[in-house]
């Protein structure tokens, strides 16, 4: 059985004594699985991420519980130090001053790897996202979803083991969003475990190993939907299949339990 | 565009000479109201200024007025922006001296010359304590702005790649900060320019400042006039270059790319 690489038990999260955001959580992530945390705007979920992350430091947020990232807590930054965590936020979050190269290159930048492999890579990337003829753009020159995907390659090109998206296809058209759901079921499986966080059920079940649904707010886990299809996965077939169907109908019920049973 | 930028220089040229022509007019017509040797004569300003040239002083002059404004801002600046991004980045700290910056840049600057002058000779240093003082505050203020209002998305981007204090500092907040500094770079320009030429009005014995107290001392206004309309020129000039530079460090900023700028 693979370790877990995500692991918290009994996790609250409050920016406010008595105020929790997240509440008592369990979660387990093993090595090389793709989870999708469900669940509606303001439940919590980001600030989960970006705690994982080692974004919220000790002050600005209260921990109860244990959690820990690649065996490392997330507050002390370790795991980021090491470059083994990725994340891709909401919002492209791209330097303006850096050319759309060297954006993606950061993270190797970071790590002084200046090397013809490292460029190598960020070019195949680049060119795996479509992006090969916009290499030398400023990211001001290119729309939200290519930019999203200039953040897919910053992610992805220094090889962090484990990574962490954020509503990253939110404000994104469905055309656009369809293209970077196949890149992302494409370039994130094999070794690599993802926890995804999301308020879109179709986003969830098209990609995910599992999908986590919270309550809304504090974040606790309502339930757990095993999806099933191995990946990576042909996203346009998968989505039009009577399997898809029947999940996101099993995933919608989780979600409106409570309203159901009332 | 090629036309329209023509046409506002010959529009800019026009104002510039209806303005000179006006004034000459006044002072030939009404000789009585409009005394030469209180309001000048365009004519007699470029005669005596083409004297004050050829004399060679113009150039020795300009040199120390610019030496000294130009040292006055470059130590402003970068005094302005290393204590601007240590207090930016230590708030608890600031908010213990903030009182004490806000009083000392209230201070009328160009009273502090006396004293300058008199800690400093008549040499150059007094005028670049001067010039200095009046840029560091314009600097300290804007990159104390600019560090705390470093995009904190940014700055978590560069985080979660596992970056060093000094890389983020590298990478994110000090590329954010030329925006604010170039802010106020050119009123930095004019401040550097003042205060080497108030400096040269208390005590100096060269400079434009210097040579403008002379000239009214014994009343050729036309030459006053002449160096006021020259340090127009040096001012206008530093600014343009300022500007330039600023145009190749924020290249990347929209409103900066090219006229063609195509969003995809």
């Amino acid at each position: 059985m693979s370790m877990n690489v995500i692991q918290t038990r009994s996790l609250t999260l409050s920016y406010k004594r008595d105020v929790p955001v997240v509440l008592n959580l369990g979660l387990d992530v093993a090595e090389g699985e793709f989870i999708a945390l469900l669940g509606p705007s303001g439940c919590g979920k980001t600030t989960l991420l970006r705690f994982l992350a080692g974004l919220l430091k000790p002050g600005e947020i209260i921990v109860e519980g244990q959690a820990t990232v690649t065996g490392l807590h997330p507050s002390e930054g370790e795991h980021l130090r090491g470059g083994k965590v990725g994340f891709v936020f909401e919002h492209p979050s791209l330097l303006p001053w850096r050319r759309v190269l060297d954006n993606g290159r950061l993270g190797l930048d970071i790590r002084g790897n200046s090397t013809s492999d490292g460029n190598t890579k960020v070019q195949e990337l680049m060119q795996s996202v479509g992006l090969k003829e916009y290499v030398n753009f400023y990211p001001d020159e290119l729309s939200l979803g290519m930019q999203q995907r200039v953040a897919l390659v910053r992610c992805l090109a220094y090889e962090p083991g484990v990574i962490l998206l954020d509503t990253p296809f939110s404000g994104i058209d469905s055309q656009t969003k369809l293209e970077m759901l196949d890149l992302v079921s494409h370039l994130m499986f094999g070794e690599k475990t993802i926890l995804f966080v999301t308020h879109d059920v179709s986003e969830a079940v098209t990609l995910a190993d599992r999908v986590i649904v919270l309550t809304s707010g504090p974040a606790q886990v309502k339930s757990v939907v095993d999806v099933g299809e191995k990946r990576p996965r042909d996203v346009r077939a998968f989505r039009q299949s009577e399997a898809f169907a029947m999940l996101e109908r099993e995933v919608w019920l989780e979600v409106l339990r409570d309203d159901l049973q009332k | 565009m090629i036309y329209r930028n023509r046409l506002i220089l010959v529009l800019r040229l026009a104002l510039g000479a209806l303005v000179v022509l006006a004034w000459e007019a006044l002072v030939r017509m009404f000789p009585e109201t409009c005394d030469p040797n209180l309001f000048g004569q365009p004519t007699r300003i470029v005669s005596d200024f083409v004297d004050y040239t050829q004399s060679g002083f113009l150039l020795k002059d300009t040199v120390a007025t610019l030496s000294a404004a130009i040292l006055g801002l470059v130590i402003g600046i970068i005094l302005g922006l290393c204590i601007g991004v240590l207090f930016g980045s230590l708030r608890h700290t600031y908010t213990v001296f903030e009182p004490y910056f806000v009083g000392l840049n209230s201070l009328p600057r160009p009273a502090l010359a006396p004293i300058l002058v008199l800690w400093f000779g008549l040499g150059l240093t007094s005028k670049i304590f001067l010039s200095a003082s009046l840029v560091f505050f314009v600097v300290f203020f804007n990159t104390l702005s600019g560090v705390r209002q470093t995009d904190r998305s940014l700055v978590d981007a560069v985080c979660v790649t596992g970056a060093s204090w000094w890389q983020v500092f590298r990478l994110v907040t000090l590329p954010s900060l030329y925006g604010w500094v170039f802010a106020g770079f050119r009123t930095s320009v004019s401040l550097a320019l003042i205060g080497a030429v108030v400096g040269e009005f208390v005590g100096a014995s060269r400079g434009l400042g210097y040579r403008m107290m002379i000239a009214t001392g014994v009343l050729d206004t036309h030459l006053a006039f002449g160096i006021l309309l020259w340090m127009g020129v040096l001012g206008a000039v530093a600014v343009m270059l300022g500007t330039a530079v600023e145009r190749r460090l924020l290249r990347w900023k929209s409103s900066y790319q090219a006229q063609s700028d195509v969003k995809i």
